[in-house]
């Protein structure tokens, strides 16, 4: 349970103004020059320590992937790239930030931008966010004439400015790679890694791409120290706080900002006000956007929420999008659901996404009848594993990871639904 | 004593006699009467070439040169391009039937069963010319004998 | 040198080489569909996925470069697994086309679905259909049957330099095609039926026609510019079937243009196949036999004063046939044979001066190049896609002096006239390491040609185009058969008075230039394969064989002579050139001295030995060429008008007329029946 004093986020639900002043008046730029003027190693080694791992989906250490960009600047220019195309279904968190704290963000991005040399941002803006990118601007404009931005920002020294770039609405533009390329002015398709994009990213210049939710907390920490943000969450791998998406079936739906680690039952009953009809009407949970298997009640009675201890059973944290699914749902429709979701979103580079997307699909819509037969389901499981590892980017992985969970947990259902079709089948 | 007997009464001659005898009067015929009657035939029976056409009057052939490409004899020779209406169909379907060593490969390797090789045996010319037969011979043949060539198709279907 | 063990061999590759290459080296073959050596790399199709020890997947071995200590395993259970996936992804989609489509045969799917997949389909769902899309006269499409390799598209847009193709749509419903309805317009356009794996873009003018395994492979030269592309004619029995390009990373790499691969068509139709012979007194040609025509020929021959005689040897002449023909003329104590018939008079006797001396290699090492007149992208298709690589990889600049065209990459217009051409000696002089001037040989077709070509000797040399290791001057010449009869002096010591011949002998030759100026006295004898302007003028017609029905040595504008080989017969009494010189020499009773091919060929070895060097270039050395003079001040005319009509086989091509209509004069192309 987290205490308000550790709190990084402030305004997550709009009850103040986003505007710089307000944002002045809890916390944001406070002599942001000083961060900076300790000096770029000195940020990186705190960022190490307070063991951020990547909001974006993946948990990779923050720190680290910053110490990969090259350490001097050659021929081409760096570059920081931050991914607010929040379109993995069940994550509504970036909006919030962008909607309510953009400062936080504006703030982050010119001390990240500090850390790898980099003069220009561009932050990414998924198409459908209109009031999250009209806000983000008015702030960017607010930073910029406060001269927070521009020439030696904030007072700096450092030369730094932000392109905020609204995407086309395509899911698969928040995959790094094919973030670059429609920032590019290319089609959104992932590319080849490696080269990574540390080495050749936007406009083959040496590129960061980082979460919003990551780069808004980077201030905080920096502020407070590592050792803080270390003290926060589980353990030394599952460090800090996070902004948690719960929706579905509970009782309020809301986005709050908890400790890493905390138990998924004490997330849900304490600040969604429970499962709707109580714990014990609880089916399964997803916990991090769809991409992540499901968990079945009997493990969501038991499970963190942090990277580690959902991937020890056999799912995710993700990007903490809970989706949590009583006793009432169809789980066969709402994984279909999904595969629908991912048979759309494909982009068509490579084979097995494009095809096998769509057949999965397919399958499962026919599983939701039950109009199969019992060796259709490891049929199934088998071309999931085809598509699984195969593909240029992790889309054809986050496709086949949903059903994997889906017959892992709860086979027997659509067994049962298999036989009781057949059973009307043979009596009509 | 006995060879002598044997050889003196002729008893092996009489013996064959009797065999022929009993062949002529007391077994029942075998002989048919052709051309009035007519052995059975398996519906696998190979004759005469026909090209087949679809319910609605198309020709099935598409010009893939799979039968062309499988015969042992080379007997078949295809030219072909598209069609009016942007079809791929032959211009050119020669079947030399005396190269023809009927042994079914063509009709084995079209995809669509156009090539078969009828249940006719009984087309006998007087000239070679005749046995070259090109793409119209072979359709009239398969509109002429299309009923006992689909029956015959629908029976061995299973194992084909 | 990074060093990698592949399947437990060793094997050792310059840096930047991938997993896929390295294992070529070593002849292990990994499948796949979208990587293609000469573009960019995709990764797309994923077929070519290979485990590399200590990475958590498979990796593309096309796009993963090869280093030092890598351990890769490609037959091993995971990848035959990945391999059966992808191809089983790839066929759930594709229609059941193999009996109708013209890949069939020659099928990347195919062989690859018989060596790596599955012996069934496990797919019971709907099949998606993608509608069919006119590109034109050239490319017939069928795009259900397309895997979405993108090599299409990536050939358009890094050879070809037209970026017409695309792909739309996203995910299922990708689709390649053009985003308005459009042809491909580009003269490379044939070769995007080549780079396609699958059915989906296969040759319109060969649709349905024959399948890969009953035809006649030859490998043999194209002639229908002066290139001397390399390629492979396909026939059966006495037809064409039609022309693929062969590998030949000095000439034309693995491409070939339009012109060269469906001009086929007109070698069916306009043929001379049998001797003429005009009727004295009805002005009519009437057919002849061999012993007639040639006696005829033969006596009008003998009758003739030697100096009131000429030869003339048209573009698409052989090696063999010219010298046969000189020889003829030297038995008869005549020096007038000209090559030069397009009327384009530039000083033939230093080899240098009218070759390409940097080579069609040395297009990659230039920094300058300067067009003089030339359109390369009409004139030598594969030259301008070179010069077109030269920009992508390095952004060579490239200056035009002549009329202006779309080429496929920018160049600064610098002027139209000869007195640009001086200009451009002020304004680079000293500025580029390697700078390369390519002068069309058309820009010699004026009165001024000899003052001209001292001219632009001179240009040249001011640039700094010759130097101890690269000389940049370059005449490129459209006829194919040029430079080779230049090569064994098949020209006057003085031009010609074309207008005084009584006798002129036409092999091969309907350019107007010379045509026109025949007098109408004049008894002339024409040589040729197809029935045009010369067999029109002629009063005796002797049938000759086209390119595709002969032995025959080419030399190409570099200078470097290749063997044609014959794949078909000529029609009906045709004969082949030499042969006919030859047969007609023992008709005046002068025989020359040689009864097969080889014995002509050691003649002509023996006298200019550099076609001795067969597929190879030998330098010519630099020396004074051109009379210095007045230069008229008149702008380099344009040699090309039509691409697709340039000599006298394509413009009996039915499908390069339908070309011609749509590509150049640009009407629409006509719609498609639907199969």
């Amino acid at each position: 349970m987290l205490n308000d004093a550790d709190r990084i986020y402030t305004n997550l639900y709009g009850w103040e103004s986003f505007s710089l002043n307000d944002a002045r008046k809890r916390g944001d730029w406070d002599n942001t020059k000083d961060i900076l003027g300790k000096g770029r190693d000195w940020i990186i080694e705190e960022m190490k320590k307070s063991g951020l791992r990547g909001r974006g989906g993946a948990g990779f250490p923050t720190g680290m992937k910053w110490s990969f960009m090259p350490k001097e600047v050659k021929d081409r220019p760096h570059y920081l790239v931050i991914n607010g195309d929040e379109s993995e279904p069940g994550t509504c968190k970036d909006r919030e930030i962008l909607r309510h704290e953009p400062h936080k963000l504006i703030e982050g991005a010119l001390i990240a931008a500090f850390a790898m040399q980099a003069h220009t941002a561009v932050i990414y803006v998924r198409g459908e966010f209109y009031d999250e990118a009209s806000n983000l601007h008015k702030a960017i404009l607010e930073a910029r004439d406060a001269g927070l931005l521009g020439k030696n920002a904030a007072g700096s020294g450092w030369d730094f400015d932000i392109i905020l770039h609204r995407g086309g609405g395509a899911y698969i533009c928040g995959e790094e790679t094919a973030m670059l390329e429609s920032i590019e002015g290319k089609k959104g398709q992932p590319r080849n890694k490696p080269p990574f994009p540390a080495a050749s990213g936007l406009y083959s210049c040496p590129t960061t791409i980082n979460n919003v939710e990551t780069i808004a907390s980077v201030p905080a920490i920096l502020r407070r120290g590592g050792a803080w943000f270390a003290g926060l969450g589980k353990d030394e791998k599952n460090t800090g706080t996070k902004l948690f998406c719960i929706s579905g079936h509970v009782n309020n739906p809301c986005v709050v900002e908890e400790e890493m680690g905390i138990p998924m039952r004490e997330l849900i009953e304490k600040h969604a006000g429970g499962v709707r009809g109580g714990w014990d009407n609880l089916k399964a949970v997803i916990p991090g956007g769809s991409s992540c298997p499901l968990l079945p009640k009997q493990i969501c009675d038991t499970v963190l929420m942090d990277f580690d201890s959902l991937r020890a059973v056999q799912s995710g944290l993700g990007t903490a999008g809970l989706i949590v699914m009583d006793q009432s749902t169809d789980i066969v429709y709402a994984i279909a659901r999904l595969s629908y979701f991912y048979m759309h979103e494909s982009c068509g580079q490579c084979t097995p996404c494009r095809e096998g997307t769509g057949w999965m699909w397919r399958m499962m819509m026919r599983l939701v009848k039950g109009n199969a037969t019992i060796e259709e389901i490891d049929q199934l499981l088998d071309v999931s594993k085809e598509i699984e590892g195969h593909t240029i980017c992790a889309h054809g992985d986050a496709s086949a990871w949903p059903i994997q969970g889906l017959m892992r947990h709860f086979r027997n259902e659509v067994e049962d639904r298999i036989h009781a079709y057949r059973k009307a089948a043979k009596a009509a | 004593m006995t060879n002598f007997l044997n050889s003196f009464l002729l008893v092996e001659i009489v013996k064959g006699m009797m065999l022929t005898l009993k062949y002529m009067f007391f077994v029942p015929r075998v002989t048919i009467n052709y051309p009035y009657e007519k052995g059975p035939l398996s519906v696998r029976f190979r004759g005469e070439h026909a090209l087949r056409r679809y319910p609605n009057g198309e020709e099935r052939c598409i010009a893939c040169k799979l039968c062309e490409a499988i015969c042992p004899a080379q007997a078949i020779t295809i030219e072909a391009e598209p069609r009016e209406d942007g079809s791929r169909r032959t211009t050119r379907y020669d079947i030399d039937m005396t190269k023809c060593i009927y042994c079914g490969l063509c009709q084995e390797a079209c995809p669509v069963d156009a090539i078969v090789e009828g249940p006719n045996f009984e087309y006998a010319t007087e000239t070679r010319e005749e046995l070259f037969y090109n793409k119209q011979k072979l359709l009239d043949n398969g509109d002429r004998w299309e009923a006992q060539i689909a029956s015959n198709l629908a029976a061995d279907a299973l194992y084909r | 040198m990074p060093k990698l063990k592949i399947n437990d061999q060793d094997v050792e590759v310059s840096p930047g080489t991938s997993i896929l290459q390295a294992a070529e080296q070593i002849g292990v073959e990994i499948p796949r569909f979208c990587y293609h050596d000469k573009l960019s790399v995709p990764a797309n199709c994923r077929m070519c996925l290979v485990e590399l020890q200590g990475a958590p997947k498979p990796v593309a071995s096309c796009a993963m470069a090869a280093g030092d200590n890598m351990v890769v395993y490609t037959h091993s259970d995971k990848v035959k697994k990945a391999r059966n996936g992808v191809m089983e992804m790839l066929l759930i989609n594709h229609p059941l086309d193999c009996p109708i489509c013209d890949q069939g045969g020659e099928c990347d799917l195919q062989d690859q679905a018989v060596a790596y997949g599955f012996d069934r389909s496990r797919y019971h769902e709907h099949k998606r259909a993608v509608p069919d899309k006119n590109l034109g006269p050239l490319i017939k499409t069928v795009m259900t049957r397309c895997i979405n390799c993108t090599r299409c598209v990536r050939f358009g847009e890094e050879i070809a330099g037209v970026e017409t193709l695309g792909q739309l749509n996203r995910g299922e419903d990708a689709e390649i095609g053009t985003f308005i309805e459009t042809a491909v317009n580009t003269e490379l356009s044939g070769n995007m039926v080549d780079v396609c794996p699958v059915g989906a873009l296969t040759s319109k003018p060969y649709a349905f026609k024959a399948r890969p395994w009953e035809l006649k492979k030859t490998e043999t030269i194209d002639i229908h510019d002066g290139l001397g592309c390399n390629i492979r004619v396909d026939s059966r029995g006495s037809e064409v079937m039609r022309i693929l390009p062969r590998l030949n990373e000095s000439i034309n790499e693995e491409w070939i243009d339009d012109r060269t691969r469906y001009a086929y068509d007109g070698l069916k139709k306009n043929r001379l196949d049998r001797p003429y012979v005009r009727d004295a007194k009805t002005k009519v040609l009437r057919e002849s036999t061999w012993e007639e025509a040639l006696s005829v020929t033969a006596s009008a021959l003998t009758s003739t004063p030697p100096a009131q005689m000429a030869a003339f040897a048209g573009d698409l002449v052989d090696v063999e046939s010219a010298l046969a023909l000189k020889d003829l003329m030297a038995s008869m104590g005549c020096s007038n044979v000209e090559c030069r018939v397009d009327g384009a008079m530039f000083d033939p006797s230093v080899k240098a001066g009218y070759v390409m001396n940097s080579t069609l290699e040395g297009v990659e090492r230039a920094d300058l190049i300067i067009l003089v007149g030339v359109n390369p992208r009409h004139e030598a298709a594969l030259l301008n896609a070179r010069i077109r690589r030269n920009w992508l990889d390095r952004r060579v600049k490239v200056v035009l002096v002549g009329a202006s065209a779309e080429l496929t990459y920018p160049y600064t217009h610098a002027g139209t006239a000869p007195k640009d051409v001086v200009k451009l000696a002020q304004d680079y002089a000293g500025k580029a390491k390697y700078p390369m001037m390519i002068v069309g040989a058309g820009v010699f077709k004026r009165p001024d040609a000899m003052a001209l070509h001292a001219l632009l000797k001179d240009t040249a040399e001011k640039i700094g185009c010759l130097s101890d290791d690269w000389n940049g001057f370059n005449v490129l010449h459209m006829a194919a058969g040029r430079v080779g009869a230049l090569e064994i002096g098949f020209y006057p010591p003085q031009p010609l008075a074309i207008e005084q011949m009584s006798c002129v002998y036409l092999l091969g030759t309907d350019n107007p230039e010379t045509i026109s100026r025949i007098s109408k006295q004049a008894f002339v004898i024409y040589q040729g394969h197809h029935g045009g302007a010369g067999a029109a003028r002629a009063d005796v017609i002797l049938p000759g064989s086209a390119y595709t029905e002969k032995n025959a040595i080419y030399m190409n504008t570099e200078g470097r002579p290749q063997m044609a080989r014959k794949a078909v017969d000529a029609p009906g009494q045709a004969r082949e050139d030499w042969k006919i010189i030859r047969a007609l020499s023992g008709y005046r009773g002068a025989p020359l001295r040689y009864d097969d091919l080889s014995q002509i060929r050691a003649r002509l070895m023996r006298e200019y030995p550099q076609f001795d060097l067969m597929d190879e270039v030998s330098i010519g050395s630099w020396d004074k060429f051109g009379m210095s003079g007045n230069v008229l001040d008149q702008s380099f005319h344009v040699t090309v008008e039509d691409f697709y009509q340039t000599n006298i086989i394509t413009q009996a091509s039915d499908t390069l007329r339908e070309c011609s209509r749509v590509f150049t004069r640009g009407e629409t192309p006509l719609a498609e029946a639907a199969e």
